[in-house]
């Protein structure tokens, strides 16, 4: 059958290659379904279990390996799924152009010739007719022979590379995706980015299975860091970007250093080409470390949600930064309680193992509480922080971060079901005036409890002003740290001077005995602050030990 | 898991096979043919890499005076 040809086009079943398509689609969703199963069936045991040693080591290391192959799989596959849908529909549709041409040179009297020429019998037709009717078939046939061309190549690439080690892989899944959003016509302006979280979760809702794995596979970019779009799904796409990201920073980093190497040869190197060498080496260094974190908490603290990731500087505004990543600690979208924590100046990616630390412990504090394993801790490391102690006097980090930390808040009201689940917002330092500007910005933070440790200020006079309702609103200082006191002078109220520590100002104060100075709220070995956070955020007002105000009235969450 | 991952295939390739019968001479249908017949291999591969890893994880926890006997019967249930 020659290519191009009316017989060829006729031949074309394009139903098969749906049911294929179908098929493919299934299959991902399978992949992807193993893969949950794996890592609470098997990887599940190695977070509850006490076996710890470098056995243990190497197994989560096996099993690492094992969750990459599914996910890479379960990715590829929805790529070979978007692609054959689109092309049985661009086949089918050349298919019915070519059988209106023929019927039409049929109705005309017209003789039509295999390769698409059309003329006039001895008996009828009008040779003009035949001239424009061969010009379009003719149209149809090359066309459908050079997509068929086109989506063949394409889909060849699809083929598993079993010889590329993991992290090209991770990038050529990423690459394949966008040659597929391509050919599939995936439009990434279809996705509504600006839309509210409500909106976004709306959106998704609507969507069949098979339109939402085409922007997993064509938009990864944009899904990752859309608030309102579930744990899961922005999970995927952002450990596609993290491990792609890796893969093209070394790229990227043996490339500046062979030419550093030749230019060293001939000229002593270049400053530019040195520096450019240093920041791609802390850029790697910082997505490295995130990738690590993440591998380790799944199997410290069992499944783990990358929420937002750009390796470069602020998730949500662009830039280039110190690397942003949000990062829950069990599923915010079915816990019963969750609890977001902004930390404060200085931290990025190569931090994000602290932070990852600190809500874990606070997770755990927080289900000990509850008895029940239904708590969602969250990392967000989602703004451009102050990098010096000058920087820290500026409000604009602050200001900058508000409306992002509030519409990630929003997302996680949106996403969560069923029903509304009881979510705590904590500020430390400069955290704390991330916390304080976002809930008196647009709408909100959509907080139950807002808690504020180590606070240099919040803008705010007044407690009620953050929204959280009466009672709600939590404030710990512990011994030595200066901060509050350095805030009083700074984003204290202009007016009164008050700070979130205040009697005045109306928060609840809870106790932080053997806490000292600015970093030890969260301490396991001096838990009395990680306890009273973990009572707020498990809704057990009255297990917080208070030094002054009082629990809610309403004695709720 | 195991013997699961290899039959997730089943579906794809049926439909591949059909389509490559159903098309002749559309190099689509023959590249979804030659995919299909890789990601079978694929599947199976990685179905037997998880065996093989399932099945040392579980002697190993076996062996491991430092084992949680649970570590070792999950293990054991994977590579079954």
């Amino acid at each position: 059958m020659t290519p191009g040809t009316v017989s060829w086009l006729r031949n074309l079943r394009p139903d098969t290659l749906d049911a294929a398509a179908r098929q493919w689609l299934r299959l991902a969703g399978d992949v992807e379904n193993a893969l949950g199963r794996a890592a609470a069936e098997i990887a599940g045991v190695l977070t509850t279990a006490v076996w710890q040693g470098a056995d243990a080591d190497a197994a989560a290391r096996q099993l690492d390996d094992q969750e990459t192959e599914l996910r890479i799989a379960t990715q590829e596959a929805a790529a070979v799924a978007a692609l054959i849908g689109r092309a049985a529909q661009e086949l089918a549709a050349a298919r019915r152009n070519g059988e209106c041409l023929l019927a039409e040179a049929s109705a005309a009297g017209l003789q039509v010739d295999d390769d698409g020429t059309i003329r006039p019998t001895a008996a009828a037709g009008d040779p003009a007719d035949a001239a424009r009717l061969t010009a379009a078939l003719t149209t149809v046939l090359d066309s459908a022979a050079m997509a068929d061309r086109r989506f063949a190549a394409v889909l060849r690439d699809l083929a598993p590379d079993a010889v590329r080690p993991g992290l090209d892989r991770w990038a050529d899944a990423v690459d394949d995706g966008t040659a597929v959003a391509l050919l599939a016509r995936i439009d990434a302006r279809a996705i509504p980015s600006a839309a509210s979280p409500d909106a976004v979760r709306a959106w998704w809702a609507g969507l069949d299975d098979g339109a939402r794995q085409r922007f997993l596979v064509g938009c990864p970019a944009v899904l990752g860091k859309l608030d309102g779009l579930p744990a899961t799904v922005r999970d995927r796409a952002n450990r596609l970007l993290l491990h792609a990201s890796e893969a093209g920073l070394r790229r990227e980093l043996r490339a500046a250093e062979t030419a550093l190497a030749q230019a060293g040869a001939r000229n002593g190197g270049g400053p530019a080409l040195v520096s450019r060498i240093g920041d791609l080496r802390r850029r790697l260094a910082g997505v490295e470390t995130l990738r690590g974190h993440l591998e380790s908490a799944a199997h410290r603290w069992g499944p783990t949600y990358l929420l937002a990731f750009d390796p470069d500087g602020d998730y949500a505004a662009g830039g280039r930064g110190r690397g942003r990543a949000v990062i829950a600690v069990g599923n915010p979208d079915h816990a019963r309680h969750t609890a977001v924590f902004v930390p404060g100046m200085g931290v990025g990616l190569d931090a994000a193992g602290d932070e990852l630390g600190r809500v874990a412990d606070l997770r755990a504090a927080a289900q000990a509480k509850t008895g029940s394993p239904d708590v969602a801790a969250v990392a967000w490391i989602g703004y451009d922080t102050p990098d010096r102690l000058a920087q820290a006097l500026d409000p604009r980090y602050a200001e900058r971060a508000a409306p992002h930390l509030g519409r990630f808040t929003g997302g996680l009201r949106a996403a969560h079901e069923p029903g509304a689940g009881h979510l705590t917002v904590i500020g430390h330092s400069y955290g704390s005036l991330v916390v304080g500007e976002a809930a008196q910005t647009g709408s909100g933070l959509h907080a139950d409890d807002i808690v504020v440790v180590g606070s240099p200020g919040v803008h705010a006079t007044r407690a009620t002003q953050l929204g959280a309702g009466p009672g709600h609103v939590w404030v710990g200082r512990a011994q030595g740290d200066p901060v509050p006191g350095l805030g009083a002078m700074t984003y204290a109220s202009p007016v009164t001077g008050t700070t979130p520590t205040d009697p005045a100002f109306g928060a609840n104060r809870f106790t932080t005995d053997g806490a000292a100075g600015h970093s030890d709220y969260w301490s396991t070995a001096r838990p009395d602050s990680l306890a009273n956070q973990a009572a707020i955020v498990a809704g057990r007002y009255g297990d917080v030990r208070l030094v002054s105000g009082a629990p809610p009235a309403d004695g709720k969450p | 898991m195991a013997d699961e991952l290899p039959r997730l295939a089943d579906g794809i390739v049926i439909t591949g096979h059909e389509a490559a019968a159903a098309c002749p001479g559309f190099a689509t249908a023959t590249a979804l043919a030659e995919v299909t017949a890789a990601w079978q291999g694929r599947l199976a591969a990685v179905g037997e890499t998880f065996a093989r890893t399932a099945q040392a994880l579980a002697s190993t926890a076996d062996r491991d005076s430092a084992a949680d006997g649970r570590a070792a019967a999950a293990f054991d249930a994977a590579a079954r």
